[in-house]
């Protein structure tokens, strides 16, 4: 018997193995992004600062459910994660450190960061309209609100409402257009839907390609991926697409971006204030956006050729980003009521 | 009285797997009567009733009922379509189904009102009227019998088969359930074949006893003269206790034995003929102021009687039954006495 | 570790064991007591009729198609001979060893661009576009297709094993009272089979509550997809629980029924002689019948997909060799293997604690380890994760910072596998163990051998085929399990289940190819030990 409770206590204990402490500098990030498109950066940031940086990647739920488990014994020191939805409900989870660092808010424009400090954005993205140039054309596109037009009955493929992106489209247009209008809105849309909302971005784009519907929104760096990829038919298909940015002669184009934010319990905090503000300066920012054809924060850094072919510079909405996490539990809500599933 | 044949069993021959079970077989049964079928076992019993049932095919002859054939390798009638009743030894009840369903299976097509008296009655004579809403899993081994013999006879059977249908019952069980079974047969008038090793099963129930051995039916008759007059030593055997005395033909009408002389119809056998004579316990009478006498080698106790094993003086052993009050012991030497009413010979 | 003991610490240990098994019911359903959030009013106007609706229809059409399939098919294979039929007989058991979730990934990626058949139609036909509108499998309808294709396994080795014990002395009965073929089958054989049937329903209605991968893939809200939306998306526990304990309902009902038919069904077996049926032969039109139906029932349930993920395979098969792959597989073995170990061990130990002591506590605690398996992942996982912090806040308080959280750890992944698992580790154990009659141990102990000695020398060996058994089903098991792997998995720690998971999630199908693949083989080997069962014991005993 005491060897039962023995043996146990001893598997019990195994668990609590904990890697040894580094004992040189280090600065530990959790990612939603994919770890290796940024390698090349952070391995520069090692070299000139001797900090090392230790990247662990999963989703941005995961991550954040992480952290808040983890409390005061997070090894986290910065959650660089997407959509400033995610990045809203980190902050208003008591998960992050609040920052003061002059640098980034002279590198990141105001409108791309929170104003309290918390979280700083890195790279835009932005949620545009692509669409089938045999079956529309420029001329019938223009706004986000038209999408709810009777016209496109039966023409638009859109990806599920439970997707954050989706979230936080109808989150800005609920602090532009109200809760009634964006209601409204979302139910002409469900209207025109070609099917039920199934697959993620690139499976709409893959619709319009294959006639099933005329038009999608989508992420514009997921047309980027086509384009580079390396399966033929991909690269294929991303020449029967094109893009199309909302809203240019009004508000601009829905975007959003990937960004980063301090741990609360972080323990290298300054450490990681230093690579904030480096992933944020010229040197990196160009290679940093352009590793996922995006966009970076400043207008005055080079983007990709691929991306530059869409159109660069374009009107971006300049809505402050926190409006998206502030209104995504409504949008959520609205997304039920009109079944957009 | 000429009575009806139901059943006309003409030169079949049946083999399974190559391998010949029965060879050139007759049989017929009348109407009304109950006919045992017994012999060694794997003898072919089962098989005959599954033809008769048409379960399994002839390979030649002919079989009839009420003079219709339904096989003759050519004809075949389903068994679906020959309305014969039969209960397995495995009696396989219907577990998903109460008594009074499974009873009622085949004839679920009745009237509701013929359907429901037929049930009664049935159930009415075999007792079983009680346990009519239980699952068989909850009645006795005798009870599920009578529900399997119910549910055969529900739908008036032109035949009833039985195959060794009391062989899982137990002594006391038996007794009642035969008289009944027997009654409820003759009741209602149907013909019947049971298969049975048990020879008391065969006196009791039958009006005749097929002896099937050997691919064919070597005896068919009365229960009385399977007994006192079986055609084989095999037959002899399987009919009851007996032993085979060694006797020289005297004549037409006398045998000598070592019991003496036995009177007797000895046809066919000749004068100074050696021959076995068969002889049954209740053959020999014990009578202390007899000359011959024998010893006694064994010795079974029945209740009211004894069965002893005795050796004559010329080693042979009969058998001799008397009553108990007749206590012998082992080696004691008691008097006997033949008292054969007639002489059972077989050839040496 | 003491046969004979009426030590009632071993009863005690037993007691937490079970209490561990219990933790996720019960934390399900004392949240009925905490006030619903907003959310919750939220959902139920909109969602939960939603939910009701869409697990209802998934489980009646389920349930027909799969018990056609399986009746049909079992019906056929041991009625009649036609050509193929002996091949047939263990082929149509294999759709077992494909995960559900899996399934659903190819046929989705079928009719999708680089699947088989858009590509067929595309390149050959130039119909791809016309196939991809036409076809559209992510619905609910593709859900019970799905569904019914991968489950009815469980109905058709039910049925088999039924119809295959039947005495044909039943069949030879019903002939002689005058039914013909179709009234045999629908008054005796079906009948008969009905315990079996139910019991394969009940497992397969059982897994398509639990059913995570399929739905979410399918976008079919059910309650399991609304859980994990509702506790991720949400972050609203109390609402998800909610929702998990109505789910709960559901499989209760299911338990009840369940164990009501199985006690019925012990008076179905057969007395003694059986005479086992002799298969009649096909001809004509029928033969062909047989044969097509049985192929096509192949093809859907394991060719189609298995030649789909090949082709894959063929394209993306260096994906293998990338190191994050090697991790991942580690990973899968290691949790796996480790979770195995402790399982067995565990229900080895309560196996002998019931043997010994015997009363109504042992008794009562084993049959709670067959409550664990009817529970879904998605429940089992949030049920785990709010005592598990608990505990872990409570051990900060006490003790400061630990250096390791339970909740960061496998400790809670571990448990949610004790508590899903145990119950099938439990069953082939005490099959095992009750073989080996009481009386050999009062007999070998009668020559002086010592308790110790004796597990040493007679159990094992005796059961050493019983614990391999034990361990291999509950290992497929595992690596097999995905939504309570998806929530309670440590950070960083993937499995083959969750690499495909994300793969298919980030519609990066051609990619699962390889890790599906390895997922089959590994599944394929119960499914093996289970056919060979079948075989040794002449149709009897199939025990899911």
């Amino acid at each position: 018997m005491k060897k039962i409770i023995a043996t146990l206590f001893l598997i019990i204990s195994a668990f609590y193995i904990m890697p040894v402490f580094a004992g040189s500098e280090e600065v530990n990030i959790y990612s939603a992004r994919k770890g290796y498109l940024i390698k090349p950066l952070l391995n520069a940031f090692e070299k000139n600062t001797n900090i090392k940086v230790n990247i662990i990647s999963g989703k941005a739920k995961a991550l954040q459910k992480r952290i808040e488990q983890e409390g005061r014994n997070t090894r986290a020191d910065i959650l660089l994660t997407v959509d400033a939805g995610n990045l809203y409900k980190a902050k208003y989870s008591n998960l992050l450190m609040k920052i003061k660092s002059n640098k980034l808010e002279k590198l990141v424009p105001e409108y791309l960061r929170d104003k309290d400090g918390y979280w700083y954005g890195l790279s835009i993205r932005s949620r545009v309209i692509m669409y089938n140039p045999k079956k529309v054309t420029k001329k019938d596109l223009s706004t986000y609100e038209n999408l709810s037009n009777s016209k496109w009955k039966g023409r638009i493929c859109i990806r599920s409402s439970s997707n954050i992106y989706n979230q936080s489209l109808l989150a800005s247009l609920i602090s532009h257009l109200g809760k009634q209008k964006s209601q409204d809105w979302a139910l002409g849309v469900v209207n025109n839907f070609s099917r039920k909302p199934k697959g993620n971005d690139r499976t709409q784009m893959t619709s319009v390609v294959l006639g099933q519907c005329d038009i999608t929104l989508a992420n514009t760096y997921y047309l980027g991926k086509w384009i580079s990829s390396e399966k033929k038919k991909e690269r294929k298909y991303a020449k029967k697409i094109s893009v199309f940015f909302p809203n240019q002669e009004d508000r601009g184009a829905h975007i959003n971006i990937s960004g980063a934010a301090v741990v609360k319990y972080s323990k290298n905090y300054k450490n990681a204030i230093k690579l904030l503000e480096f992933l944020a300066s010229d040197d990196a920012q160009e290679l940093y956006a352009k590793s996922n054809h995006e966009y970076p924060i400043r207008d005055n850094i080079n983007v990709s050729d691929i991306v530059q072919s869409w159109g660069y510079p374009f009107k971006k909405d300049k809505l402050n980003l926190e409006e998206l996490g502030k209104n995504n539990n409504l949008a959520v809500q609205i997304f039920d009521k009109v079944n957009w599933q | 009285m000429v009575k009806i044949l139901k059943l006309n069993i003409n030169g079949i021959s049946f083999n399974i797997d190559g391998n010949r079970i029965l060879d050139n077989l007759n049989f017929e049964v009348a109407e009304k009567d109950i006919v045992s079928i017994i012999g060694p076992s794997a003898s072919g019993k089962s098989s005959l009733l599954r033809l008769i049932a048409g379960f399994d095919t002839i390979d030649s002859g002919k079989i009839k009922i009420n003079n219709i054939i339904v096989d003759d390798g050519q004809t075949f009638i389903k068994p679906q379509n020959r309305n014969i009743g039969i209960i397995f030894q495995d009696l396989a009840l219907f577990p998903h189904l109460n008594c009074e369903d499974n009873i009622a299976f085949g004839i679920s097509k009745w009237s509701k009102n013929k359907k429901h008296m037929r049930l009664i009655r049935l159930m009415d004579l075999l007792n079983i009227s009680e346990i009519s809403k239980k699952f068989p899993h909850e009645i006795s081994g005798g009870q599920q019998q009578r529900v399997a013999i119910a549910r055969a006879l529900a739908p008036k059977p032109e035949m009833l088969l039985l195959d060794e249908p009391f062989s899982a019952l137990d002594e006391e069980l038996k007794e009642q359930l035969m008289l009944d079974v027997k009654e409820l047969l003759k009741e209602e008038n149907i013909t019947s074949i049971i298969i049975t090793h048990n020879i008391k099963e065969a006196f009791q129930l039958s009006d005749k006893i097929a002896y099937l051995s050997e691919k064919k039916i070597l005896q068919y008759d009365i229960p009385y003269n399977m007994y006192h007059k079986p055609t084989t030593k095999e037959i002899a055997n399987f009919c009851g206790i007996g032993s085979f005395l060694k006797g020289t033909v005297v004549d037409a009408n006398h045998i000598f034995t070592s019991l003496g002389v036995l009177f007797g119809n000895t046809a066919p056998y000749a004068k100074d003929e050696i021959v076995d004579i068969m002889i049954r316990p209740d053959d020999i009478i014990h009578d202390d102021n007899s000359a011959t006498s024998a010893k006694v080698v064994e010795k079974t106790f029945h209740g009211s009687d004894f069965l002893y094993k005795l050796e004559l003086k010329d080693s042979q052993n009969i058998f001799c039954y008397t009553p108990s009050h007749h206590n012998h012991s082992i080696s004691e030497v008691i008097g006997i006495k033949p008292q054969i009413d007639h002489l059972i010979l077989f050839k040496e | 570790m003491q046969i004979n003991s009426r030590n009632y610490n071993d009863q005690i240990l037993l007691f937490f064991i079970i209490l561990i098994v219990v933790i996720p019911i019960f934390t399900v359903f004392i949240h009925l007591f905490f006030p619903s959030t907003s959310l919750w009013e939220h959902l139920a106007d909109n969602l939960l009729l939603k939910y009701l609706s869409n697990t209802l229809v998934v489980l009646f059409f389920v349930s027909i198609i799969s018990s056609l399939i399986g009746i049909s098919c079992a019906w056929l294979i041991t009625m009649y001979h036609f050509p193929g039929k002996n091949i047939f007989k263990w082929l149509l058991v294999i759709p077992i060893a494909i995960p559900t979730y899996i399934s659903a990934y190819i046929y989705a990626g079928l009719v999708e661009p680089s699947g088989l058949f858009f590509d067929f139609f595309d390149n050959y036909m130039d119909l791809g576009k016309e196939l991809y509108a036409l076809v559209d499998l992510r619905n609910i309808y593709g859900a019970i297709f799905i569904l019914s294709i991968c489950l009815y396994p469980y109905v058709y080795l039910l049925c088999y094993s039924s119809f295959k014990e039947q005495s044909y002395c039943a069949i030879e009965i019903g002939k002689s009272l005058g039914l013909d073929k179709k009234e045999s089958f629908v008054r005796i054989s079906l009948p008969l089979a009905r315990p079996g049937i139910i019991a394969g329903l009940s497992l397969i209605m059982m897994e398509t509550l639990a059913e995570f991968g399929t739905m979410d893939y399918y976008g079919v809200t059910t309650f399991t997809t609304g859980i994990y939306r509702t506790w991720f998306a949400f972050g609203d526990e109390t609402s998800a629980m909610h929702l998990a304990s109505i789910l709960l309902t559901f499989v209760f009902i299911l338990i009840i029924i369940e164990k009501y038919t199985r006690g019925k069904s012990q008076y179905y077996h057969s007395s003694q002689k059986n005479r086992p049926i002799k298969p009649i032969m096909l001809k004509g039109k029928y033969k062909f019948f047989a044969f097509t139906w049985c192929l096509l029932i192949c093809l859907l349930g394991f060719i189609i997909p298995l030649a789909q993920l090949l082709v894959w395979f063929v394209d993306t098969y260096s994906y293998m060799f990338e190191s994050a792959y090697v991790d991942i597989i580690i990973n899968t073995i290691f949790v796996a293997g480790l979770a195995s170990f402790i399982i067995v061990s565990i229900s080895l130990y309560s196996c002998y604690i019931n043997r010994s002591a015997n009363n109504m506590f042992t008794n009562f605690s084993l049959k709670i380890f067959s409550l664990g398996y009817a529970i879904p992942g998605v429940v089992i996982a949030v049920g785990i994760i709010i005592p598990i912090t608990m505990v872990d806040n409570i051990q900060a308080f006490l003790f400061g910072s630990p250096l390791y959280y339970l909740s960061g750890s496998l400790v809670a992944l571990i448990i949610a596998y004790l508590v899903r698992f145990s119950t099938i580790s439990y069953n082939a154990t005490e099959a095992g163990l009750s073989k080996i009659k009481k009386n050999i141990d009062l007999t070998v102990k009668s020559f002086g051998l010592s308790n110790l000695n004796i597990i040493r020398k007679v159990h094992i060996p005796m059961m050493k085929t019983t614990i391999t058994t034990s361990l291999i089903l509950v290992f497929v098991d595992i690596v097999k399990e995905l939504p309570a792997t998806l929530i309670l998995r440590p950070f960083n720690f993937d499995t083959l289940a969750i690499n495909i998971y994300e793969l298919a999630s980030s519609e990066q199908l051609s990619y699962i190819a390889s890790p599906s693949l390895m997922l089959i083989i590994i599944g394929l080997i119960p499914v093996i030990i289970l056919i060979r069962k079948t075989i040794s014991s002449g149709g009897q005993n199939i025990e899911a």
